[in-house]
């Protein structure tokens, strides 16, 4: 697929506080291919939830621009934030009903990716029945039922446990393949990171820039075998140096 | 709510035994019934009510001034709950005429309320009114500030237009908050109607009340007095049952022990 990348130029932003500007964003660089998986990682409070709310035009770059080229995006933020009044079907269409009232192929195609995301037996549950897992999958199918171009996720994963975390891991690969999304996905998970993308930014602490442009070539499932768990960890001890050096 | 019903029975039951005790104290002469009436007495009462067109036209015009004022009350309590809850200037600046007028007695207002409208259902209206709004006031205002920010940011990440984010996300949000200030409003704008009419009215069930008292009909005074109570009461539960039915999404709360 030979689309215009998304392209990231002299982001700078600075936010007012009690001992002057805080900046933020320094003048950052950053060229994201379409249709792959890009990952940023940095220490926390380096402006990434910035970055994505810029990304999705929730917040205005006071300086720079940022070139999306005309594609959809479609946020999952660290919270699952359901509306807690509608079901887990009717949460799920939340996203597509901003825009336009759900048609009956809507509906169909909710409940079917939510059975694909093991929510079969909760379409009418209310969202205060639901595991933090759960509800984030819930989450996670809001975004994708409107067919963004750019899915942008900030830490989607970081109050799951481990399990299922991993299991969204691998159901988020699933429809990366099939949905010819690209993923811009916020972490500071090393291991995460490692496990799901085929680019790596590493970010500076503030004021911000890319420090490491990490391009990754591992076959999935990558958590399968010794050899394929020493290339992840390898991975992770250039994004650990990276992120010493920043 | 078949979970409840138990507990119907017992208030029920409440109701009754309290009814026979009153009734019993009454006829053995322990209480004297020309002053505290018995349940027997108010029925006799209400069977042999010379004038009864006369009772039901005070209700009829009680009911109206009460409807009216809750009409108006929700709506100055909404309009006026959304602003303040929406304008952190609004808040400052109106606030402390809020916190003031609410502490105030609106009774003592009466006299200037009479004083500008003259006396009539204007002016009951409008004591009713001022009653009946500030619990819908208050209520409306927590219920915005206790809007989950990310909500919004959610629907505006999804392209929601204003509209769209006031019926999906505010409205559905605020609607228990303001049926709760509904459901106290009920009765503090009944309070406000019948001591209008205590104070300055020809008409209502309020006046009719002071008429029977002054001619020591005590039963009749009763009467109208349960009938109010009745009436606020069905009114309560009412909207109780619709904040129930829309509040169906919330975890049950958990109740204490012992109870
Ligand atoms: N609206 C804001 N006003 C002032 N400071 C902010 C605002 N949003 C974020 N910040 C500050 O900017 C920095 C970056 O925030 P954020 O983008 O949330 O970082 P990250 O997601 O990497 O942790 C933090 O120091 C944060 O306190
Ligand atoms: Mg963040």
């Amino acid at each position: 697929m030979s689309v215009s990348p998304i392209e990231v130029r002299r982001l700078r932003v600075s936010y007012p506080s009690a001992r002057g500007p805080l900046e933020v964003l320094d003048h950052l660089e950053l060229t994201i291919p379409r249709g792959s998986f890009t990952s940023l990682i940095g220490p926390s409070g380096c402006g990434k939830s910035t970055l994505l709310r810029i990304l999705a035009g929730l917040q205005i770059a006071p300086e720079g621009t940022v070139e999306l080229h005309g594609a959809r995006t479609a946020t999952v933020f660290q919270r699952p934030t359901l509306l807690p009044w509608r079901t887990v079907l009717d949460n799920a269409l939340f996203g597509l009903a901003c825009r336009r009232p759900p048609t009956g192929d809507d509906r169909a195609a909710a409940t079917a990716l939510l059975l694909e995301l093991g929510l079969g037996d909760h379409l009418d549950a209310w969202p205060h029945t639901l595991s933090e897992g759960m509800a984030q999958r819930v989450n996670l199918a809001r975004a994708l039922l409107v067919r963004p171009d750019v899915l942008l996720m900030d830490e989607p994963f970081s109050a799951l446990d481990v399990q299922s975390r991993r299991a969204l891991h691998d159901d988020l690969l699933e429809r990366w393949r099939t949905d010819a999304l690209t993923v811009i996905l916020v972490s500071h998970d090393l291991e995460e990171v490692a496990y799901l993308s085929d680019w790596i930014g590493v970010l500076s602490d503030k004021p911000t820039r890319l420090v490491d442009w990490i391009g990754l070539e591992l076959p999935h499932p990558r958590r399968r075998g010794v050899q394929r768990r020493i290339a992840l960890l390898e991975v992770m001890d250039r994004l650990a140096g990276a992120l010493e050096q920043g | 709510m078949r979970a409840a019903d138990p507990g119907r029975w017992i208030s029920l039951s409440a109701i009754v035994a309290f009814g026979l005790l009153w009734e019993l104290l009454a006829r053995t002469g322990a209480v004297d019934p020309v002053l505290v009436s018995a349940p027997s007495r108010i029925l006799t009462a209400a069977w042999r009510l010379s004038t009864p067109g006369a009772l039901l036209a005070d209700a009829g015009f009680t009911l109206r001034v009460f409807g009216v004022s809750l009409i108006l009350s929700t709506g100055i309590g909404v309009g006026l709950g959304a602003a303040i809850g929406t304008s952190a200037t609004l808040q400052r600046a109106l606030s402390p005429f809020i916190v003031g007028l609410n502490a105030l007695p609106k009774i003592v207002l009466m006299p200037l309320i009479v004083l500008w409208l003259g006396i009539g259902p204007a002016a009951n209206v409008s004591l009713a009114t001022l009653m009946g709004s500030f619990p819908i006031l208050t209520s409306t205002t927590a219920g915005i500030q206790s809007l989950d920010p990310d909500l919004i940011l959610l629907g505006r990440s999804f392209g929601a237009s204003r509209g769209r984010l006031w019926r999906d996300v505010v409205l559905p949000g605020v609607a228990p908050y303001v049926l709760s200030g509904i459901r106290v409003a009920v009765s503090y704008a009944m309070v406000g109607a019948l001591i209008a009419e205590f104070f300055a009215s020809s008409r209502g069930i309020g006046h009719r009340m002071i008429l029977y008292m002054s001619n020591f009909y005590v039963d009749a005074f009763f009467l109208c007095a349960v009938g109010v109570a009745a009436f606020v009461a069905g009114c309560t539960l009412l909207v109780a049952a619709l904040e129930r039915r829309l509040l169906r999404w919330r975890p049950p709360v958990p109740q204490p022990p012992g109870m």
